[in-house]
């Protein structure tokens, strides 16, 4: 079947997902709905959730949130003592923490998009504190109206030390944060002029950072006339958050990264299908909650247009593996590990934040990310549901070298997979079969070698 | 009385007899006298014997530590593993062919002791058991054989056990082992050679033809034997003066270090190292004490010129008592000349070393205002001094508690010249503006300097100015542990981490009469293990949010990990360390005290 974008009707796309004989609703669409809202599920996650069907899955991953409130409380805590060291990598491992076994996937896999969308390094801002504030606030404003968000950020300390505009002063106006308030944060390309960053700039003179806090120097402030836009006024900062964001362009640029991020990367949307979802985007106040329920129940999201269509981060892929296989992790150390593979949170490369696609693969981090599968499933300290793989294996009734096999193949792997790599799979089992755990870990550092496992 | 085959029994009657009336100045006749250095020949530079193997095995599975940490939940865990439990039911079914439970069976087998040698002659190594049961040991031997054979026929393999005889004795071979049972004692070796020499020299021994080329009688060995205690669970000896000529580790024989701190602690060992005959080691395991000591023989003409500064002169260099402040987790105390031993650096360490720290002096001597850092910076401190680790209470400052409250560190050494306390005081507070420097280009908090008389001292201390509106009882910085102190109080020149430390310090050096130091004592090292739980209790919850990262747990998890660990912690009284050069002798005795 083509999957050529321009000929997908936009009724269809975005109409509410229904099983059919082309697109049943399986173990293995469950597991692609958990892989792109989520960081994965395990076997039995994915039972009940063939069980109760695609609406109910949907509606449990949009409710999370509130049903995660202890989990947050909780994981508040465990980042406060996490702080106390003061080192923002720990940040990182705390984080990935929390996404392994956080019961509100959905929430956590939107903050790391907007961790990525208004990316912020911590190896700039050098305090940890703040970034963690900066966290908090992206978790809290995740599925909430975009303008909320926007003008959150445009007053966050680790954003404006990140983006200099923490010395931004009327006589010497600092476009950096004007200039990524449009290009990267809400319009994208084409969508101002250079006159309008100027412009925007000045609205943002006297936001600074004292002490940790965002703080507005009066006196700093460029309170004459300003001209962007289209509109003309005394702006302050937050004016010009609310022009930008009332931009027609916005509904579309979010609306599209969201698409991107959810159904498919390294694609361009064409504008009639993008059409429809950023207009009721928009009708409904830029509610992220709104337009992402859209995306997630969409035939789209549920069809060969998206199935194995994105290639997995490395911390999709750590976490994908951990939490199919119901394991433990070392977080410290795998932090270190997904640096290595390009991806280290609180610390994205650019104010860009991570390329994605096909820029997580090359000939270096492939033999990394294979490398990484082989070191989780062989390492003595990951448990496995509190225990070996034999025994989960066992557990899901997965015992001979075909059962294995097809088991790790459903639970892991975006696409079906080849005779003949099944085959090959099935060899690797039967060659380590004096030993149940090595054997089946054994298979799975053969998938995570194989294209189909980079598939998300 | 052992229990015997009857034809060990008729040798060993046969062969009394034979010394009895023939020989009766051989000792060595009766098979029950041969110790296993009787059966090593003298070329063997490295050995090592347990003698009471059933008495160590005793304080190990016996002592209430064990117990505990067999009612832990992770001792379960990781003996509920699939291996584990295989591991169990082969050693269930190896008591079942044995008819004997494991621990009586080891306990028989080795009662007369575990034997380990390395001989470079034959380039072999060889390990010894003595039991006290013959027929016992043969058993024991003969099921090893049959589960080794049962273990390839299961997998489909040759028999790897392969059978020959020398000089009547049954011998075995399997892979790169040798192994054979002869009267009580099991003979294993990785090489011909040496089995055959053991054999050779037990059967001559009986007859009285041996070439008397033992271990045993090696001079060397019988020195380094004779100081040997007796209640030891373990002792072992190595031929320094043959590894050394043979080239083997030149580095650690050279002398010379790339490393400071490895050249400030052992540095003098190393003089010793170089021309030491033999080592020898000694352990001791008590339900209350575990003891580990190595011994060498030293001469103070040993010690070069560049060397003196760890043993002073002639050796005469002793170490000053170790200071015990309040909730002392570590405190060390010890005889370093750093003077004479920064003067020397060019001569203990390598080129880049030796440039480090030329490079260090230039810098040094800046802070100090031009003046040499080496001669009258160091020189101005004497060589005895003092360091010590305590836990920090916070109550009398006014900054916030930190969130990870870490152990406060001072130094103490005595000042040579009283007339450098000023300078190492505007010193100090130049390194202090340096500081407040930097952390104000950073936007971090700065430091105060407070200066006060107390009694007869001074102390300078530099504390953190607190953001306004932080309350004092909030979960501060882990910086707010840290307020560095200059002190002087008599002689003495307090450096310390907080000035609480550096206050009492002062107070104890004011109190405590003059210093006694103990020539023999060059260094000793006592860490209270007490005081370290309590410190590591006050920061449970980050040990607990660690694990919880490190391992994967979920809090309950972690925090019963952690619980684990601290009890078991609390067995332990205190762990020390000393260096001792008593008359011809250098020793570093280790010694960990169990709670009664």
């Amino acid at each position: 079947m083509s999957r050529d974008l321009t000929q997908v009707d936009p009724q269809w796309a975005w109409s509410v997902y229904e099983p059919d004989s082309q697109y049943p609703w399986s173990r293995r669409s469950a597991a692609h709905l958990f892989r792109r809202a989520g960081y994965g599920a395990s076997w039995a996650q994915l039972d009940e959730a063939v069980r109760v069907g695609p609406a109910a899955t949907i509606d449990g991953l949009l409710a999370a949130g509130q049903a995660a409130r202890g989990f947050q409380q909780e994981m508040d805590r465990f980042a406060k003592t996490t702080l106390a060291t003061g080192n923002a990598k720990k940040l990182s491992s705390w984080w990935l923490y929390r996404a392994l076994y956080a019961p509100d996937q959905l929430h956590d896999k939107l903050t790391l998009f907007w961790h990525g969308h208004f990316a912020t390094s911590a190896a700039k801002v050098q305090d940890a504190h703040v970034m963690y504030e900066q966290h908090t606030m992206l978790r809290q404003l995740a599925l909430g109206e975009f303008i909320k968000l926007a003008q959150a950020i445009s007053r966050d300390p680790a954003m404006l030390i990140y983006l200099d505009s923490a010395t931004n002063r009327k006589r010497h106006p600092n476009e950096n944060y004007a200039r990524e308030l449009m290009e990267l944060f809400c319009l994208g390309t084409g969508n101002y002029t250079e006159q309008d960053i100027r412009e925007i700039a000045r609205c943002f003179t006297g936001w600074e950072v004292r002490r940790r806090r965002f703080t507005f120097n009066k006196y700093q402030h460029d309170k004459d006339e300003k001209h962007f836009l289209g509109q003309r006024g005394r702006f302050d900062g937050e004016d010009a958050v609310d022009i930008v964001v009332d931009h027609p362009a916005a509904a579309n640029f979010i609306a599209g990264k969201l698409v991107r991020f959810f159904a498919f990367d390294d694609v361009e949307i064409p504008a009639p299908l993008l059409k429809p979802l950023a207009d009721d985007f928009r009708k409904h106040d830029l509610n992220v909650r709104h337009v992402v329920d859209r995306i997630l129940r969409s035939r789209l999201l549920h069809s060969e247009y998206s199935f194995g269509r994105k290639i997995r981060s490395p911390v999709e892929l750590s976490l994908g593996l951990l939490r199919g296989l119901e394991g433990s992790a070392n977080t410290i150390q795998l932090v270190e590990e997904l640096e290595l593979l390009g991806q280290a949170m609180f610390f994205p490369p650019s104010v860009k934040g991570w390329d994605g696609g096909r820029a997580w693969i090359n000939s270096s981090t492939l033999l990394g990310r294979a490398n990484l599968v082989g070191r989780i499933v062989r390492d003595e300290q990951t448990k496995f549901a509190g225990g070996p793989l034999s025994e989960l294996a066992k557990k899901y009734g997965a015992t001979t070298a075909g059962e294995v096999v097809d088991w790790l193949a459903e639970l892991l792997i975006a696409v079906p997979i080849a005779d003949d790599v099944r085959q090959q799979l099935i060899g690797t089992a039967r060659r380590a079969n004096d030993n149940p755990n090595r054997q089946i870990a054994e298979v799975i550092h053969m998938i995570g070698t194989l294209p189909e496992f980079q598939l998300c | 009385m052992q229990t015997l085959t009857s034809s060990a029994k008729c040798l060993l009657l046969g062969c009394t007899a034979f010394f009895l009336s023939v020989a009766p100045t051989t000792s060595k006749g009766r098979a029950d006298e041969i110790a296993a250095a009787d059966l090593l020949p003298d070329s063997t530079i490295l050995y090592a014997e347990i003698p009471r193997p059933k008495q160590l095995i005793t304080t190990i599975f016996d002592h209430q530590i064990t117990k505990d940490i067999q009612a832990t939940n992770e001792y379960k865990t990781a003996t509920s593993t699939e291996e584990y439990q295989q591991f169990r039911a082969g050693i269930t079914l190896f008591e079942s062919v044995l008819g004997l439970k494991w621990r009586p069976a080891i306990e028989s087998l080795s009662a007369g002791g575990l034997y380990f040698a390395f001989d470079p002659e034959t380039e072999a190594a060889a390990l010894l058991m003595k039991s006290n049961d013959a027929e016992l040991l043969e058993n024991f031997r003969d099921t090893v054989i049959k589960f080794a054979r049962m273990d390839a026929a299961g997998k489909a393999r040759p028999d790897p056990v392969r059978q020959s005889e020398y000089r009547g004795v049954r011998v075995f071979r399997a892979g790169q082992a040798r192994f054979a049972t002869v009267d009580e004692w099991l003979i294993l070796v990785n090489k011909d050679n040496l089995g055959k020499r053991i054999v050779d020299t037990y059967l001559d021994l009986q007859e009285s033809k041996a070439d008397g080329n033992s271990l045993a009688n090696s001079t060397q060995y019988q020195t380094a034997r004779s100081s040997a205690g007796r209640d030891q669970t373990a002792w072992g000896y190595v031929n320094l003066e043959v590894i050394r000529n043979a080239g083997v580790a030149r580095t650690l024989f050279s002398g010379r270090t790339e490393n400071a701190a490895v050249e400030i602690l052992v540095g003098g060992v190393m003089e010793t190292l170089k021309n030491s005959p033999y080592a020898t080691a000694t352990l001791t395991a008590k339900p209350h004490q575990f003891g580990f000591a190595v011994s060498l023989p030293h001469k103070a003409e040993w010690v070069t010129e560049t060397r003196e500064y760890f043993f002073g002169e002639n050796g005469r260099g002793g170490s000053p008592p170790l200071l015990k402040p309040k909730d002392t987790l570590l405190t060390l105390s010890t005889y370093r000349d750093l003077a004479a031993m920064w003067a020397g650096a060019d001569d203990l360490y390598d080129e880049n070393a030796a440039a480090e720290i030329a490079k260090a002096d230039s810098n040094l001597s800046t802070l100090f205002g031009g003046r040499d850092f080496g001669n009258e910076i160091l020189g101005a401190a004497g060589p005895e001094l003092q360091f010590v680790l305590a836990r920090q209470s916070y109550e009398d400052t006014n900054i916030p508690k930190p969130a990870i409250k870490l152990p406060a560190g001072a130094l103490v050494v005595s000042l040579v010249d009283p007339e450098m306390t000023r300078q190492f005081k505007v010193a100090f507070q130049s390194a202090i503006g340096l500081v407040n420097f930097g952390q104000a280009q950073n936007g971090s908090p700065q430091f105060e300097l407070n200066s006060e008389k107390r009694g007869s001292g001074e102390i300078v201390s530099a504390v953190y100015l607190v953001d306004k509106g932080v309350q004092k009882d909030g979960e501060g910085l882990i910086q707010y542990n840290v307020s560095p102190t200059i002190a002087f109080v008599k002689d003495k020149l307090i450096l310390s981490s907080a000035a609480s430390l550096a206050s009492e310090l002062l107070d104890l050096a004011t109190t405590d009469a003059a210093v006694t130091q103990d020539a023999a004592v060059n260094t000793q090292i006592l860490a209270d293990l007490q005081a370290i739980g309590t410190i590591l209790k006050d920061n449970q919850k980050h040990l607990v949010a660690q694990n919880m990262l490190e391992k994967g747990h979920g809090k309950e998890a972690a925090e019963r990990e952690i619980g684990s660990f601290l009890k078991i912690l609390d067995y332990v009284n205190d762990v020390s360390i000393r260096l001792t050069t008593e008359t011809e002798n250098l020793q570093l005795n280790f010694e960990v005290n169990i709670k009664q």
